[in-house]
């Protein structure tokens, strides 16, 4: 069931008891998790933090902790799925689940024990109505039996069919009306839960929690900030929403300003000072050089189409346009000439309208840590995803898992610092990537979608092992693609992309995300897709991420699984 | 005039409606008239005022319609005169700006009409006037001429340009009006130029300057030319004035395509290319002082960078006021006189922080060694090179310069001739690098297309072999091994520690008259950069670098030798056993690390010498005795011979049908290339040149030439599937070989040359990997080259253990023919010995040949019967007798 008063429903049943909290691996569950473990610490609850990747992930972890727990926090994960099913939690167990996928699953929702959802309710959840999709327990349990009313009197019941032809008919069309609603109820669910996409960032219902106990910090807000900022550096959700809740943002952001604004936000050396920006739109580019923050963001990438020369001739004619010698750009961002940096936003904006980029800013929120310190919220998921997916050093998940969360605070700068040179590497490996797929025309058109396989042995390509560096590859990609392609139909399709996984077992991920168009809803359909071609194939097929638009298949099963996605599709 | 106003006509309805007539001038609106005559002209604009216009050219219907003759409107110009200013005061500012946006847009449609004007306006009859009165002037010509006329000639006065009025050019062009001219006029020109297809040029150009952040701006003299004649006129004789002037207005183009870019350049260079007139170094005269020049020659030194100041400030010191900006000419220095603020008379201090510096350097140039003629020594004049154009061209390069021919006073020189002369120097404009004409950029798609085409053809690597030296017979072996060397193997650099040289060094070794050094001249024209030495004149440091005392800096430079001017390029070293021993051991680093050290007089540096190495040598005492081996011939030590890859042995055996068909060609040759010979003067040559060339249709010099350049620049080959086994087999056998037979020594040097073999006859196919084809053919060249520095005696057994890698792409025909030489060799020798006398017809028993030619697996001979090869050799087959003949 929803929570709709979460600070009695479930932050004052929790504060008192041991908690798991299960968090799942991307940004936005971070910092949720941050936000969740300052509050703890403020009451000293005890909890115990589990790092979770997948489905299998979540039992394991579940079974390891039900002897101890009653109370298990789900952040980012469970949603969308019936969890009591796949967990057989004891009675008492209580899940307390803030989730970001949608759709929401109906057990979950109307379960009203031991399912707690953390879900604001002004999302647009478009759940079915109880009505539609259950019968009470009873009924049910007849329709299962016999098609009776009651399991109580089955015999007599069964004496009077003989005989009552009126009980009959009301039989047949008991059992007529039945049928009805059980089509009508697999049509609700099926278009309820036919598309996948994301709702309000789990950090920042976390950090509403907190504010409500009023114990919210900067520093919640500033994670809450960046939970917002991973849904849209990684295209979770669309651009309305993110707007709408970077104003929520500025919301909290001003009152936190005015609130401190005689003591903390005088300039010292160790004070945060969060404002809300209208940033320019190009990737780390206050930690790089301008130049090749423009030559690694997808959004200027794209539009210059910078893998072919001419897109490199006109890039260079945009800087010349705005008066930025080369010299100056291609030199750290930092030390790049005041009187250039100055009024840069504005001359880029300027220039870049004229060159067909007109949303080249965006609203975002940077934050100051003492005097050196300056980022933005982008730049702080960039380098945090980096660390989570780290493939560099072959250290486990969870040491990947501690490092990202660390480099969330800011006592750990260093690692911010870190964790952006990793990130740029990740980006010009995906730069590079998409220029190679895009000049040897590895994106076929398959008819109702395209398809890219990245080739085993081309140079990353274990980077894109990762879920979350092959969802911003298949991005760019996808973006990449309708910048460059004559066909008009091609610009309209989703885009499925495969990535060798794991050479050994011979596994490969494929991620399929929805058409790139300035008025997507960023609802994605492969979900259900991936596990109907599975299942119609016997494909043998790995459902594990959260995601359900990101399965693992068996290399040999790839023509086979494609085919019967083409067919399912068209 | 009325058609050519209609939209003025619309702006200034509100006066004209006011006034209720028809009058469509805009001339009354204007308050600066100086007096009544001026009105007359209608138009009165100031030569100034509508200058500000853009130059804009409206080419269309209108400017035929501008000299209609429209009497009722000519009439009532001089009627609008009395009406002018009595309404100037009631006119409103915003009928007045309207009036005002009106003229501008009205002298823009006119602005075609003028130029016509201009040029067909006879201006003999002008009086030589101060230009001050030349207003007054037109104006009374207009009242004389009538008033519709008058304001076509207003204008034109300007657009005259070519009318100096007795003025030279320089001060003609220092003149504010013209001035103005000259500045719109180039500013239209960069504007409007469009080439022969429609493209704007400079609009391409300057985008191209700005996405480079350069601020030279290249404009070809020819276009300007033919565009503006008046300009290119000018130019050439008032190059300072008119240089800056077109600086201006390129910086106003820029602008405008660019707003921001004087944020990255804040000045725009003009740049002229292509001036017509080239003038050697030699004759610059006094008549070209202060002239646009072009002249060539090669960079023997130059400064470093400096400072230069441009615009300079002084600070008073007595009163901290900050003078100037001054401009600061090139000659002299410019120092103020008195402070403008305490009126004191100094001193003055430069202000270091706003003084503006240019970068500043001074070349030497000197004629190419080529053009000097014989007797003389070469000259060199001085050039300065400012802005951007510094470091563009380095000590060595060939450059062409266009610049200012330019005098300056030199004390040490009156000094030293007791009366006053100056010294000369060029500011340079231009710097064409001739080097870097002949890159792949200058291959036009043209060339690339034909060079794909060649490439195509399976036979383009004999094509290719054949086409080397076509003017020399035979040697067919160093033409593969020089063909090899021009493309060249592939550079590596594991792990940027240490280099593996791409290049192929080839030693030619034979007897005298062989035509090795014609080799040499050969490759020096074919390759893209060639320094030809002999041994004799050239010494160790004139080979390697060499460090002198700069005559005017007093500083210590390094001049670069042969090998390092040859980087990237071809070496040529004639008479290379000329040489001393220590000159030549100084090329030992020079010919594997591919790099020259230094460390003389303070200076220790390491050059880049990456060069092929040609050399040609004579075997000890002039000729070549194939019973000794190689060593043993040529007094060479081993740590060079093993330092060539590839070694031909070029013996000059007696051979009677080779020798005539030798001696044929060299007649037909110097016959067909005689320099009054026409094309195609002489019918039948052609089969005198064919036996050389075998069947292939040679490659013009010239597309071989890039050809090679782009082989070299675009193709590199790597080592993927290559036969390990077979190289490694090769290796083997020949260093045991080597062993045993002592002739030169076998290193490990030998195998990374096959692959440079391998590698370079992949280039030459324009391949990406090396082949199966490749790799024998490097072990062939290599084997051949082997064998051929061995005793003779070892020769022939030799030949028969590597037969059949020597065999590899050899005509089944030639070798038939070689053995079937080899058996009349021996029955000529059997008869001489026999009867004492030589017959002219020798005859071989078909037998004999069959049987040698199963030993080879060549079972059927009727192909080489009837071969070209069979008969150009004055061989018949007869079939009765089972004979073959031979007519000696």
């Amino acid at each position: 069931m929803f929570v709709t008063d979460i600070r009695k429903e479930f932050y004052d049943v929790v504060v008192n008891q041991r908690v798991a909290l299960l968090v799942a691996s991307d940004i936005d569950a971070l910092c949720g998790c941050k936000v969740l473990q300052a509050l703890f610490h403020c009451d000293q609850v005890q909890y115990t933090l589990v790092p979770i990747a997948g489905w299998q992930d979540l039992g394991t972890a579940f079974l390891e902790h039900k002897e101890q727990f009653r109370y298990f926090v789900l952040l980012n994960c469970g949603a969308n799925v019936d969890l009591l099913e796949m967990l057989q939690p004891d009675d008492d167990t209580i899940f307390f689940i803030c989730d970001t996928h949608r759709p929401v699953d109906v057990v979950n929702v109307y379960n009203d024990t031991q399912i707690k959802l953390l879900i604001k309710q002004d999302d647009d959840l478009g759940v079915p109505s109880y009505d539609d999709i259950f019968r009470d327990e009873d009924e049910e349990g007849s329709g299962a039996d016999s098609g009776n009313e009651s399991d109580g009197s089955s015999e007599p019941s069964g004496k009077r069919r003989r005989y009552d032809e009126g009980a009959v008919e009301r039989r047949i069309e008991r059992q007529r009306a039945k049928r009805e609603w059980e089509g009508r109820r697999r049509e609700i669910l099926f278009d309820y839960e036919q598309y996948e996409y994301h709702g309000t960032s789990a950090s920042l219902v976390i950090f509403e929690l907190a504010w409500v106990l009023t114990k919210d910090t900067k520093d919640m807000l500033w994670w809450a900030v960046i939970g917002l900022t991973d849904q849209w550096v990684h295209d979770k959700i669309t651009h309305m929403k993110y707007v709408t809740d970077i104003a929520t943002m500025q919301r909290h952001v001003s009152r936190h300003n005015h609130r401190n604004e005689d003591e903390d936000n005088a300039l010292s050396i160790d004070c945060m000072r969060i404002s809300f920006e209208y940033d320019l739109r190009l990737t780390l580019y206050q930690h790089w050089s301008l130049f090749e923050s423009m030559c690694n963001s997808t959004y200027t990438s794209c539009n210059f189409k910078l893998w072919s020369l001419s897109g490199q001739k006109r890039l260079q004619e945009f800087l010349a346009d705005m008066g930025l010698p080369l010299k100056q750009v291609q030199q750290k961002f930092h030390s790049m000439d005041m009187t250039i940096k100055e009024n840069l936003r504005e001359v880029l904006e300027e220039s870049s309208n004229k060159y067909g980029m007109k949303d080249i800013r965006i609203q975002t929120f940077g934050v100051h840590f003492g005097f050196k310190n300056r980022f933005l919220a982008s730049d702080v998921v960039h380098a945090a995803a980096a660390l989570l997916e780290c493939t560099e050093q072959d250290e486990s998940a969870s040491d990947n898992f501690i490092k990202a969360l660390d480099c969330l605070s800011r006592s750990h700068l260093e690692r911010v610092h870190l964790g952006i040179d990793l990130a740029k590497k990740k980006l010009i490996a995906i730069q590079q990537t998409v220029a190679s797929c895009i000049c040897t025309n590895l994106i076929l058109s398959q008819g109702p979608f395209l398809y890219c396989y990245l080739m085993e042995g081309t140079p990353d390509v274990k980077l894109f092992s990762k879920p979350m560096a092959l969802t911003l590859l298949c991005k760019y990609l996808l973006k990449a693609f309708v910048c460059s392609t004559r066909n008009k139909r091609c610009k309209l399709l989703p885009l499925v992309l495969a990535a060798p996984l794991d050479v050994a077992k011979g596994t490969v991920i494929v991620l399929g995300i929805p058409p790139d168009a300035d008025t997507s809803d960023k609802k994605n359909f492969f979900g259900r897709a991936f596990e109907k071609a599975a299942e119609s194939t016997s494909s043998r097929t790995l459902h594990d991420h959260f995601d359900t638009s990101i399965i693992e298949l068996k290399t040999e099963d790839r023509t086979k699984f494609l085919d019967a996605l083409i067919t399912l599709l068209s | 005039m009325a058609d050519s106003s209609e939209s003025f006509q619309m702006a200034t309805s509100p006066t004209r409606a006011r006034r209720g007539d028809l009058m469509s001038s805009p001339g009354r609106d204007l308050p600066p008239f100086e007096d009544e005559s001026e009105g007359l002209l209608g138009e009165g604009n100031l030569p100034g005022e509508e200058e500000d216009e853009d130059g804009e050219e409206l080419i269309g219907d209108r400017m035929e319609r501008d000299y209609r003759a429209i009497p009722e409107l000519d009439r009532y110009e001089a009627e609008g005169l009395d009406l002018d200013e009595e309404e100037l005061s009631e006119l409103s500012p915003g009928t007045r700006a309207a009036a005002e946006e009106a003229m501008r847009r009205r002298d823009r449609q006119g602005l075609p009409g003028r130029l016509r004007r201009g040029l067909l306006y006879d201006s003999e009859d002008e009086d030589d006037e101060r230009p001050g009165a030349r207003r007054r002037r037109l104006a009374e010509r207009a009242a004389e001429g009538g008033a519709g006329e008058g304001e076509d000639e207003m204008i034109e006065s300007i657009e005259n340009l070519e009318d100096m009025k007795g003025h030279t050019v320089r001060e003609w062009v220092s003149m504010s009006a013209p001035r103005l001219e000259i500045y719109h006029r180039f500013k239209n020109f960069l504007r409007t130029h469009v080439d022969e297809n429609g493209h704007n040029v400079f609009k391409e150009k300057i985008s191209d300057m700005c996405k480079e952040n350069k601020e030279s701006l290249v404009v070809n003299y020819e276009h300007l030319a033919a565009r503006e004649h008046v300009l290119a006129y000018f130019l050439p004789e008032a190059p300072t004035e008119m240089l800056k002037i077109f600086d201006e207005a390129a910086k106003e183009v820029v602008l405008a395509m660019f707003p921001k870019y004087d944020r990255i350049a804040h000045q725009i260079h003009v740049r002229i290319c292509n001036l017509p007139l080239v003038e050697e170094l030699r004759s610059l005269r006094q008549l070209h002082l202060n002239q646009l020049i072009r002249t060539s020659g090669v960079v023997t030194s130059c400064t470093g960078v400096l400072p230069q100041l441009a615009m300079v400030k002084y600070n008073c010191n007595k009163c901290n006021f900050v003078l100037g900006p001054y401009f600061q000419s090139q000659n002299q220095e410019v120092k103020p006189g008195s402070c403008p603020e305490c009126q004191s008379l100094g001193p003055f201090e430069i202000n270091m922080e706003e003084t503006v510096y240019q970068n500043y350097q001074r070349i030497t140039i000197q004629e190419s060694p080529g053009k000097v003629a014989a007797g003389r020594l070469p000259r060199s004049k001085d050039a300065i090179l400012l802005a951007d154009l510094v470091d563009n061209c380095k000590p060595g390069d060939e450059i062409e310069l266009t610049g200012i021919y330019h005098n300056n006073y030199d004390g040490s020189l009156n000094m030293a001739n007791g009366f006053p002369v100056f010294a000369t120097v060029i500011l340079a404009n231009h710097i064409a690098c001739h080097d870097q004409r002949v890159a792949v950029g200058a291959l036009t798609d043209e060339d690339v297309k034909a060079i794909m085409a060649l490439s195509k053809d399976e036979r383009i690597g004999e094509r290719v072999f054949a086409s080397i030296g076509p003017s020399i017979y035979g040697h067919e072996d160093i033409k593969r091994a020089l063909g090899l060397a021009l493309f060249g193997g592939e550079p590596k650099n594991p792990g940027g520690k240490h280099k593996v040289r791409g290049d192929i060094n080839v030693l030619l070794c034979g007897d005298p008259g062989t035509a090795k050094s014609q080799f040499l001249k050969y490759v020096e024209k074919v390759a893209s950069r060639a320094v030809f030495t002999t041994g004799q004149g050239a010494s160790a440091v004139g080979l390697t670098a060499y460090v002198q005392r700069h005559p005017v800096s007093r500083e210590w430079t390094l001049e670069a030798g042969a090998l390092v001017l040859a980087d990237r390029g071809v070496c040529l070293i004639d008479e290379f056993d000329k040489m001393n021993d220590a000159d030549r051991t100084s090329i030992h680093e020079a010919m594997e690390q591919q790099s020259i050290s230094i460390s003389k007089a303070g200076i220790v540096t390491s050059l880049q010498a990456r060069c092929t190495v040609i050399a040609a040598s004579n075997p000890i005492g002039g000729r070549y005795d194939p019973s000794l081996t190689f060593s043993e011939n040529v007094d060479l030590t081993e740590p060079i011979v093993s330092r060539f890859d590839v070694l031909c042995v070029v013996r000059d055996t007696v051979d009677p049908v080779q020798d005539e068909m030798l001696a044929r060609f060299v007649v037909g040759s110097h016959i067909k290339h005689h320099p009054s010979n026409k094309e195609g003067g002489m019918a039948g040559l052609e089969e005198v040149v064919l036996p050389n060339s075998s069947d292939v249709p040679l490659i013009p010099q010239e597309l071989l030439r890039k050809y090679i350049i782009y082989a070299k620049e675009r193709i590199h080959p790597k080592l993927n599937q290559m036969d390990q086994d077979k190289v490694a087999r090769i290796y083997s056998d020949l260093r045991k070989e080597s062993m045993a037979t002592g002739s030169i020594p076998i290193t490990v040097r030998h195998i990374e040359s096959m692959i440079r073999l391998a590698e370079a006859h992949a280039r030459l196919h324009l391949r990406d990997y090396v082949l199966e084809d490749d790799v024998n053919m490097a072990i062939r060249v290599m084997l051949e080259s082997f064998i051929d520095t061995q005793k003779f005696s070892v020769m022939r057994s030799m030949r028969k253990t590597f037969a059949r890698y020597l065999a590899f792409r050899r005509d089944n025909n030639e070798l038939l023919l070689f053995i079937l030489k080899q058996l009349v060799a021996e029955q000529l020798a059997y008869q001489r010995n026999r009867y004492g006398a030589q017959n002219d017809v020798v005859e071989v028993p078909e037998k004999d040949l069959q049987e040698k030619a199963r030993q080879i697996n060549i079972h059927s001979l009727s192909s080489f019967y009837d071969s070209e090869l069979f008969t150009s050799n004055r061989f018949s087959h007869d079939a009765k007798k089972k004979l073959i003949q031979q007519q000696l």
